[in-house]
């Protein structure tokens, strides 16, 4: 009991020093919000994003990217790994994992170290949600494989033709949220590791072979 | 006579037993399913799955409920919506706050504890998976250290300050216990002299 009353006093002690601000006392009223209201809060701002990533326009840029969350992303990296890892020849799932978190992170990196006015977490956050057409394209590709058999040419044009929508749709969303954000004269080297990020997720679906 | 008692009736008084099951339940299932998954005869992978999950769900619970309802203490990242410019927000209730919602002091330790020995933990079975050179097991326990220790960060951050106050807080702290150790073990000079 003795030292929770001094670590509690010590507040008074410490903010004296002003050499750098240390923290805020704050009494919103969201700070003592009830549990279901933050967790109801979080699940709206998660469905808002998957919604502005599969329709982007340019309103819905700023939820993705000022009340960044990383959710999505965890939860579409698992899907996916989940799916690729029971597919022949396919990578397993903890390769998956890393690829997709390094994947992200060096794509970020390299839009911050040229100049990009973009949080680390903002970029990986949209990166993960804006992989959500490619998800759906594996899933599209999944069924395709379980419910028909034979006519391979046709089932492979199907797919191909889907996952290139998809590709193309992941890519645009993401230039939509980040392309903005890097200095105009190097958007082409901000936005290549991008479009190959997304190029090689998109060659891991259409080489899923069930 | 009753204006004595007038403040208290506005002081919460039962704790959230509820809340303290959540902030402990979700980090040592975490630990339990690494430690003991293969008892349970699972796949490398379905541990993995499972262990991601609850290490996410409770990252999330620990910074956005525990933390508030336990210790009255938050930290997020904000971001400014003109500039872009993302910073780093420490915040704890007023004293005020804490008068009327005080902190009880075994969920104070029941917080903390957890808190401090978890990452603990994922870094010594870390350490053990790297010198056992099982590299999958020891990416498992990396995430487990980065999600636990981030919310460790976060909170001590909280509670005593910017990196200046924490070496302050720790040389206070040794200084104190040297002094402590130094007083206790001096032998009787002063009776000898005399």
């Amino acid at each position: 009991m003795a030292e929770f009353e001094s670590t509690s006093y010590s507040f008074g002690d410490l903010s004296g020093e002003m050499d750098q601000p240390i923290m805020t006392v704050c009494d919103d009223d969201d700070f003592d919000e009830p549990v279901r209201e933050t967790i109801m809060r979080d699940l709206r701002d998660v469905g808002h994003k998957f919604k502005h990533v599969v329709f982007p326009l340019k309103e819905g840029s700023n939820l993705l990217l000022r009340d960044w969350d990383l959710w999505g992303p965890l939860l579409l990296c698992m899907v996916v790994g989940a799916i690729l890892h029971e597919g022949q020849g396919g990578p397993h799932f903890t390769q998956f994992f890393v690829l997709f978190w390094m994947g992200s992170a060096v794509v970020t990196l390299n839009n911050k170290l040229l100049g990009g006015t973009i949080s680390f977490f903002q970029s990986v956050c949209v990166l993960g949600y804006c992989i959500a057409p490619l998800v759906g394209a594996l899933l599209f590709c999944r069924i395709v494989l379980i419910s028909t058999q034979g006519a391979f040419l046709l089932r492979f044009a199907l797919r191909f033709v889907v996952t290139l929508v998809a590709f193309g749709w992941s890519s645009r969303a993401a230039m939509c949220f980040i392309g903005d954000t890097a200095p105009s004269d190097r958007r082409f080297l901000a936005v290549y590791p991008m479009v190959l990020f997304y190029f090689i997720i998109s060659w891991l679906v259409i080489t899923y072979s069930g | 006579m009753n204006n004595l008692e007038f403040g208290s009736e506005n002081v919460e008084k039962k704790g959230h037993p509820g809340v303290v099951v959540a902030h402990l339940g979700f980090r040592v299932s975490a630990l339990f399913i690494y430690m003991f998954g293969g008892i349970f005869s699972m796949s490398f992978v379905t541990s993995f799955v499972f262990i991601l999950l609850c290490l996410a769900i409770d990252f999330w619970t620990v910074k956005n409920v525990t933390g508030r309802f336990l210790v009255g203490l938050r930290w997020r990242n904000n971001i400014e919506p003109t500039t872009g410019q993302s910073s780093w927000v420490y915040e704890s209730r007023s004293e005020e706050g804490f008068k009327r919602k005080p902190v009880k002091p075994n969920e104070f330790r029941a917080f903390w504890g957890a808190l401090i020995l978890c990452p603990l933990m994922w870094a010594l079975l870390g350490l053990s998976a790297l010198f056992t050179l099982k590299f999958p097991s020891f990416i498992v326990c990396l995430s487990g250290f980065g999600f636990n220790g981030a919310n460790l960060y976060g909170y001590i951050r909280c509670k005593i300050g910017g990196f200046d106050a924490v070496k302050n807080y720790a040389n206070n702290l040794i200084g104190k216990q040297m002094l402590s150790r130094f007083m206790s073990s001096a032998p009787a000079a002063p009776a000898q002299s005399a």
